[in-house]
């Protein structure tokens, strides 16, 4: 909303990462951000492999020492090598947090989209179960779940993208009603586009995501455009409902 | 005015209705019999058995038992814990002052310095504008479980300013302990109240009724506080009332690195127990909170802006 507004920024438009050229206009700080963001991310993927040595081997001797050769961030209090535990851990740190944002976004999204297109009794049933689902903080879902389900990941990721649903359907239903009311909905409504296509091709596209917010006037151009909306345009010509 | 209070408190009774449903109804899927957390697993005669059901209100079917529990907890009884029998009212009673201190202590320091950080960048750019974005920019990526750690760490063990563990007696004692937990919790809210106003305000400024006001020659003080940040002040309401709300239910983590005996503490200890009577009186009470804090901060954004109308639903 008022964060995204093009007039709100005097200062220069944020970088833009364009298809073609990956990592170009990050500049020294996005550099660095994606060094650390490649690191974590292979050290997530190949973290056994990488680890100097075995993350559970207990040495009580060792409890608590500092760093020493070969040990450069030294041990816990079970003696344990702390480096390599970090390793070895930043797989379930990732995965957990992961699993959270991409179920989050794929019900969400799928869930606003459904209220913004459908409207009337099912956009009222959805908005208000998101409404009640807002008052459970995501913590107190998460811990909720621990004490019925037991503590796991499993558990706790999936207590916090229920958590989070509603943050991205609320964002991106009122982005798709807007959209759902913009005249080049309209105009491929009259070449006989099907709702679902016209939905997930391109208002998803136009509708800034709640993380990555970036320029409309762009990406709604390229995706009016694209093969799928012109090739859905061909296809069956049922009568739908028209107006927002 | 009227219509909208009532229509709000109708709102309200319905989530929090539909919340004590959710929160009850969570526990009876649980699998497990709570009996097993009763007995710690040791075997009893059915005899015995049947008793503790018939007490714990287990053999009958699901909504009786739910609007029993409901009218109970409407009458101030949240049953007895099932580990150490306590009542539970009592619980919450002896412990959520320690929360409400804490909440309302990490409120107030999210409001001053989220704001006046915010403001303050938004109208000095350059330099003092980017030393705070850096400063914000670490705040907001630090959750409050590390800054607790770094918190304890500095302050307690090596400087040993402040104490690291308990709640404190006395006005005094209670500030110093609190001061920790509540600048660990506040951190990265600070840090978002204070993106959000430096947005808004750079925003308003550059409107075109500000400009007019400018060219008209009016005082930078009074196009300030009676252009600038009177319409500024929607979007910073929003974030700072949702993130306020919300403390309730994060000021579980910092009682917890901090051992306050607050009801957040109470909830971690209850779940890891199983001690389903505490979890579901302390999950309403937080919904409740949180639920309550957001109705006025709607009541704000009529009181802030009478464009606002009252009984639209706020989208």
């Amino acid at each position: 909303m008022a964060l995204t507004a093009p007039s709100a920024a005097p200062a220069p438009a944020p970088a833009t990462v364009r298809r073609s050229r990956p990592g170009a206009g990050l500049g020294v700080i996005g550099t660095v951000c994606a060094v650390v963001i490649a690191m974590a991310v292979i050290a997530a993927l190949f973290g056994p492999l990488l680890a100097p040595h075995n993350p559970d081997t207990v040495n009580l001797a060792q409890a608590y020492v500092g760093p020493t050769a070969g040990h450069p961030l030294g041990f816990d209090g079970q003696g344990r090598d702390l480096l390599s535990r970090l390793i070895v851990g930043t797989r379930t740190a990732m995965l957990g947090p992961l699993v959270v944002v991409a179920l989050s976004s794929l019900v969400g999204v799928a869930l606003a989209l459904l209220a913004a297109w459908r409207g009337g009794w099912t956009d009222t049933v959805l908005t208000g179960a998101m409404d009640i689902l807002f008052a459970f903080p995501g913590i107190l879902l998460a811990v909720l779940t621990a004490a019925v389900f037991g503590p796991s990941l499993t558990a706790a990721s999936l207590s916090l993208a229920i958590a989070y649903t509603p943050y991205v359907m609320r964002v991106i239903r009122s982005e798709a009603i807007r959209q759902r009311a913009q005249p080049y909905i309209a105009a491929l409504e009259v070449q006989g586009s099907r709702p679902a296509p016209s939905a997930c091709g391109t208002s998803c596209a136009t509708s800034p995501s709640s993380s990555s917010p970036r320029p409309r006037s762009c990406s709604a151009g390229r995706c009016s455009t694209s093969p799928r909306s012109r090739s859905s345009a061909s296809g069956c010509s049922r009568p739908r409902r028209t107006g927002a | 005015m009227a219509a909208f209070l009532a229509k709000r408190l109708t709102m309200l009774v319905a989530s929090l209705l539909l919340a004590s449903f959710a929160v009850y109804g969570a526990v009876y899927i649980a699998p497990g019999s709570p009996i097993a957390t009763i007995t710690g697993g040791r075997a009893l005669p059915p005899a015995t058995l049947r008793v503790l059901e018939h007490h714990y209100h287990l053999d009958e079917p699901f909504i009786p038992r739910y609007l029993n529990w409901l009218s109970d907890a409407l009458h101030g009884d949240f049953g007895t814990s099932l580990v150490n029998h306590q009542s539970v009212a009592n619980l919450i009673a002896s412990r959520i002052g320690t929360t409400l201190e804490l909440v309302a202590y990490t409120g107030l320091l999210i409001v001053v310095f989220g704001l006046a950080a915010g403001i303050v960048s938004a109208l000095r750019p350059g330099l003092i504008d980017g030393v705070l974005v850096t400063i914000t920019s670490v705040l907001t990526a630090t959750p409050s479980f590390v800054a607790a750690i770094v918190l304890i760490s500095v302050f307690a063990v090596r400087l040993q300013w402040l104490p690291a563990i308990g709640d404190g007696q006395g006005f005094g004692g209670t500030i110093a302990h609190l001061t920790m937990p509540a600048v660990a919790l506040a951190a990265s809210s600070v840090a978002l109240v204070s993106r959000v106003a430096r947005a808004s305000v750079r925003e308003e400024l550059t409107r075109e009724h500000v400009q007019t006001a400018v060219s008209r020659g009016l005082p930078r003080r009074v196009v300030l506080r009676r252009h600038v940040l009177r319409n500024a002040a929607i979007p910073i309401t929003t974030i700072t009332g949702l993130t306020i709300a919300s403390l309730f239910a994060l000021a579980a983590i910092v009682e917890e690195a901090f051992n306050l005996n607050g009801i957040g503490s109470a909830l971690v200890n209850a779940a890891a127990s199983k001690d389903f009577p505490v979890v579901q009186a302390i999950s309403l009470v937080l919904v409740a909170a949180f639920v309550i804090t957001n109705a006025l901060v709607d009541l704000l954004y009529a009181l802030l802006d009478p464009r606002v109308e009252l009984g639209a639903s706020a989208a």
